[in-house]
């Protein structure tokens, strides 16, 4: 099995510590961090190890500016995970538009059934709090 | 691996916000219309969005989505026009694409959306 939490977590120090050279990718993570710092306690947390297992199974860590990305060669989906929010979202490649998050099973999230059965578009702040997942801290998992 | 995200202002004709869907409205019945900006555009302009994050307070940024409701347009307008004035050449025209889809949705009364 891989240990995805410590290449996340070896890739994001890497990012900070880039930040201190780099004004831009600090001022990103700044912005990651304050996301975070609002919302984190909405977000479903999740074990790095087994999700990557279950949605990008084999891959290694791959960064990109404030994130660092797990995909599967062959998948359409990547695990995407930020490097200062201590989040990830899991991301379908093959919607190139619009809510192309999934939710913590893989589901699509667009529109939601109301208790009488009908349904109704799902709002943007539900979308986005079903969509973040928080990373658990090693001494969680 | 593909790492190209897209960039994606989006101005819904028939919906007032994506927080607020009326009664039997599925995600599939929005007609948006699309401003797509580059990674350089989004690059350009995130000294803005930033700007836009504090003011409006949402949380514009790679890998996720925010709105920008009917009521800040103008504000948001405004703020794009001021960062252009004192941009260079190439920010210039990122904050014209931008400024492109912020128009219309004050033009609609309706929001801008971003998916980024």
């Amino acid at each position: 099995m891989s240990d995805s939490k410590s290449q996340y977590s070896s890739g994001s120090a890497g990012q900070k510590a880039l930040a201190q050279l780099d004004a831009s990718l600090k001022k990103k993570l700044d912005n990651a961090s304050a996301r975070a710092a609002r919302f984190h306690t909405n977000w479903q947390p999740v074990n790095l190890n087994d999700f990557v297992d279950r949605f990008a199974p084999g891959s290694t860590a791959q960064r990109s500016g404030s994130k660092i990305i797990f995909q599967t060669d062959g998948s359409n989906l990547q695990v995407v995970c930020d490097v200062a929010a201590g989040s990830c979202r899991m991301k379908d490649t093959t919607i190139h538009s619009r809510r192309c998050y999934l939710d913590i099973n893989g589901n699509v999230l667009g529109n939601k059934t109301l208790p009488g059965g009908k349904q109704i578009g799902r709002p943007i702040e539900e979308y986005n709090a079903m969509t973040h997942f928080r990373i658990l801290k090693r001494e969680e998992m | 691996m593909d790492h190209n995200n897209r960039y994606l202002l989006s101005v819904p004709h028939n919906i007032n916000s994506l927080n607020e869907f009326p009664e039997g409205m599925l995600w599939e019945d929005i007609e948006f219309e699309d401003f797509e900006i580059s990674e350089v555009d989004y690059d350009n302009l995130f000294d803005l969005f930033c700007q836009f994050n504090q003011e409006f307070d949402i949380f514009i940024d790679e890998y996720e989505e925010e709105e920008i409701t009917p009521d800040k347009i103008q504000a948001a307008v405004k703020m794009t026009e001021e960062y252009a004035k004192k941009a260079p050449a190439e920010v210039k025209k990122s904050t014209e694409k931008l400024l492109s889809a912020l128009r219309r949705a004050a033009d609609l009364s309706k929001p801008l959306e971003l998916f980024f």
